[in-house]
């Protein structure tokens, strides 16, 4: 009786042109309305069959989806937050939150993800897996408990191989953890670009002999990524010379700068870019000036590091990339591990510091210029 | 009169509504939608001050919301599909249904569009169908306001509009403007893939041959490849890539081709020019046994020939991802930090560059 009433009223109305509703498709397939929602995003919960039967009679009345009321939705929980809001999983192998703040990159990652989620109406929330914490069957039983269906998976080191969880249910993306099982959807900096980057403006600034220090399980877990884009961007211009990198993995902080003495002089290396900021500190103790002996580029740098220069990623366009493609996905139900696997770099910017001026006196056996010429671009060292 | 803002977390959340403004400036808040649209019935002193109290506050309009109001009047007539564009500038439709890639990309993208709930219309850009200026009319009566630059070929025909006006993603194409998010195959990864399968299949002299015009319009991420994965054996294993200049047909290729194999000991050549079995053919090189070879841009899975298999329906699904993410959040025009989206390919063995013992 109710079903024919609705037919009747559809009908009563269809004088003025008017453009079939998800409630028609309810009624011809004889479901009811939220049935059909969930059916046309794909929702695990209704039966494949019903789905593509529900479907079929979208597609026979004409009925789509309004895009521009779905990117309404999108915004509307700004305005109205819910009052138990979903949450999104935040998942890191640290050993815990200070650990995890540790890293300027991180924390900006973490920010760009909680504000993105915030205002789109989700909540945001840190989970940390590993022997000392959860374990991932502990956690996906917490996640299946909660009900939450959006995760994030941070950051993961070398010695975390996979993290086995109910992926079929989940929307899930990765930030970096090239190396980890599953495959999902990578963001991540675009370490090519930014090290392409570092070294054109070093070269630009009249610097020839640039070598690279990295931590090799860095370097191993970035996909090899900066290094790439070195030994790019220096095969696209003459007279270059690629040099070995520096690897500074254990190496005991007090050996290190006589290390980087040794490979700097033996290299006659004029400027150094490293991954890591505080390379520039054990330079200095060596007992080389920079600026005056060597020109330095990080490619970790972030605002705190005075007098510095280098590429600062966008580690907030990051976090909050990554909110925005899953709260997108989520709505289309595009859950659990995909087929193919698509990597997003974001890229960084360059910041001009003290630390890259021109290059003046180079200090090494080999060369010895008795008076600094700061104001000159340098030849290519003899 | 100063506004009092109130600074508290939770009003720091909380987006500055046409409410709020009307709360501060004291009128009903149709009074403040009315002036702020520059309504005729507002006296002008207070639409001035209704603007400056919007301003203070940091009221802004929401494009999304503004989109769909502004059709919502005649939502009971005929509502159009929202429509989104995949513009290519091959020359006709029969080439470009022609070249496999090209259809893939536009499939994929009509069929991620009609998850989203758009309609994805295919557009020729070649100066005779459409050009710049036909085109944003095209747009307007459409009212399209997201599209995807779909690998458009040099030389070819080059588009150029008022960019901000729409949400815009390209397929490749980077050699143009606009600078926004660009949709990919993993070329990088290709190529390290095909080493990586390579080595385990017992190749040691490894040699990449690409084209100089692909190197540049994929800002040599072919090359950025070859370098890392030599990075890591022994130097006499490096062996310089070859690239064929611009303009080079196969004619043209094959000659270089078999004196860089000869002078080299090239193994196996990886190259993303599917024309490379026929060309070592033609360069009198019998495949595998005098040369190997892996195709790195295979469209579809075929035993005779190793190599990486792209997918290109995953960019175009990507492409629309991406462009629709950009239409929900109201990002119009050149973006200032243009992210880049590459999809990974996947490796196939064939008979081509079958295991040495």
């Amino acid at each position: 009786m109710k079903s024919r009433l609705n037919i009747d009223r559809t009908v009563a109305k269809t004088d003025a042109p008017r453009l079939p509703t998800m409630r028609d498709v309810a009624i011809l397939a004889g479901v009811h309305q939220t049935t059909v929602s969930l059916a046309l995003r794909n929702h695990p919960e209704i039966p494949v069959k019903t789905r593509e039967r529900i479907r079929a009679f979208a597609e026979k009345i004409g009925y789509h989806p309004d895009p521009a009321l779905d990117a309404f939705n999108f915004h509307r929980l700004a305005n109205h937050p819910l009052r138990s809001a979903p949450a999104i999983a935040f998942i890191s192998d640290l050993a815990s939150g200070a650990a995890f703040e540790e890293s300027a990159a991180r924390r900006d990652v973490y920010f760009g993800a909680r504000e993105t989620a915030g205002r789109m109406g989700f909540v945001l929330e840190r989970f940390f897996v590993g022997p000392q914490n959860l374990s991932p069957s502990r956690l996906n039983g917490i996640l299946e408990s909660r009900n939450i269906d959006c995760a994030i998976v941070v950051s993961f080191s070398l010695q975390t191989r996979e993290l086995p969880l109910g992926w079929m249910r989940l929307c899930a993306l990765k930030v970096e953890s090239f190396h980890l099982q599953p495959q999902l959807d990578i963001i991540t900096a675009d370490h090519i670009q930014a090290s392409r980057l570092a070294l054109s403006q070093l070269w630009s600034l009249g610097f020839r002999r640039i070598g690279m220090v990295l931590t090799h399980s860095e370097d191993v877990r970035l996909a090899k990524l900066s290094r790439a884009g070195y030994l790019v961007e220096l095969a696209g211009r003459t007279e270059s010379v690629p040099i070995a990198p520096l690897y500074i993995d254990g190496v005991a902080p007090q050996n290190l700068p006589g290390h980087l003495a040794m490979w700097i002089s033996k290299n006659r290396i004029e400027a150094v870019i490293s991954d890591s900021s505080h390379i520039l500190a054990s330079m200095r103790r060596a007992g080389y000036a920079i600026p005056g002996d060597l020109g330095f580029a990080s490619l970790d740098w972030a605002r705190t590091d005075e007098g510095l220069a280098g590429v600062e990623a966008n580690h907030h366009l990051i976090g909050q990339s990554a909110v925005e493609l899953l709260a997108m996905r989520r709505q289309t139900n595009e859950r659990g591990v995909r087929e193919e696997i698509s990597i997003t770099f974001v890229p960084g910017s360059w910041h001009d510091g003290p630390t890259a001026s021109r290059p003046g006196l180079v200090r090494h056996a080999e060369v010895s210029m008795p008076v600094r010429e700061p104001a000159l671009p340098a030849s290519p060292s003899p | 009169m100063v506004a009092q803002i109130d600074s508290s977390p939770k009003a720091l959340s909380h987006r500055v509504t046409l409410k709020d403004v009307a709360r501060q400036a004291n009128v009903h808040f149709t009074t403040v939608s009315l002036a702020l649209r520059g309504h005729s019935g507002i006296p002008t002193p207070t639409r001035a001050r209704i603007v400056a109290i919007a301003n203070e506050l940091g009221y802004q309009r929401d494009p999304v919301f503004m989109a769909l109001t502004s059709r919502r009047t005649d939502v009971h007539l005929s509502r159009k599909v929202q429509r989104i564009a995949f513009l290519t500038n091959h020359p006709d439709p029969a080439a470009f249904y022609g070249a496999a890639h090209m259809r893939y990309f536009f499939e994929g993208a009509r069929r991620q569009a009609e998850i989203m709930g758009y309609s994805c219309d295919l557009l020729f850009v070649d100066g005779k169908h459409l050009s710049s200026s036909t085109l944003e009319a095209r747009f307007r009566d459409a009212e399209c306001e997201g599209f995807i630059v779909g690998a458009f070929n040099i030389p070819g025909e080059i588009i150029t509009l008022d960019w901000s006006r729409y949400a815009i993603v390209k397929i490749d194409s980077r050699f143009m403007e606009p600078a926004v998010a660009v949709v990919a195959n993993d070329q990088m990864q290709a190529v390290r893939l095909a080493y990586e399968r390579l080595h385990q299949l017992g190749y040691r002299r490894i040699g990449m041959a690409v084209g100089r015009y692909d190197e540049a319009a994929t800002h040599d991420l072919y090359a950025a490849g070859c370098l890392i994965e030599q990075a890591g054996v022994p130097r006499v294993e490096r062996i310089p890539p070859i690239h064929f200049a611009y303009g080079d047909r196969v004619q043209e290729a094959v000659p270089k081709l078999r004196s860089w194999v000869r002078e080299h000991g090239v193994q196996v050549v990886i190259s993303n020019w599917s024309e490379i079995l026929p060309m070592a053919v033609a360069a009198g090189l019998r495949v595998p046994d005098e040369l190997a070879c892996v195709c790195l841009c295979l469209n579809d899975p075929d035993r005779r020939v190793a190599g990486v298999i792209q997918n290109h329906h995953a960019v175009g699904r990507r492409a629309v991802e991406v462009l629709g993410l950009a239409l929900k959040t109201g990002q119009r025009g050149i973006s200032p930090c243009p992210t880049a989206v590459y999809i990974a390919g996947r490796w196939q063995n064939g008979a081509s560059a079958p295991p040495i013992r």
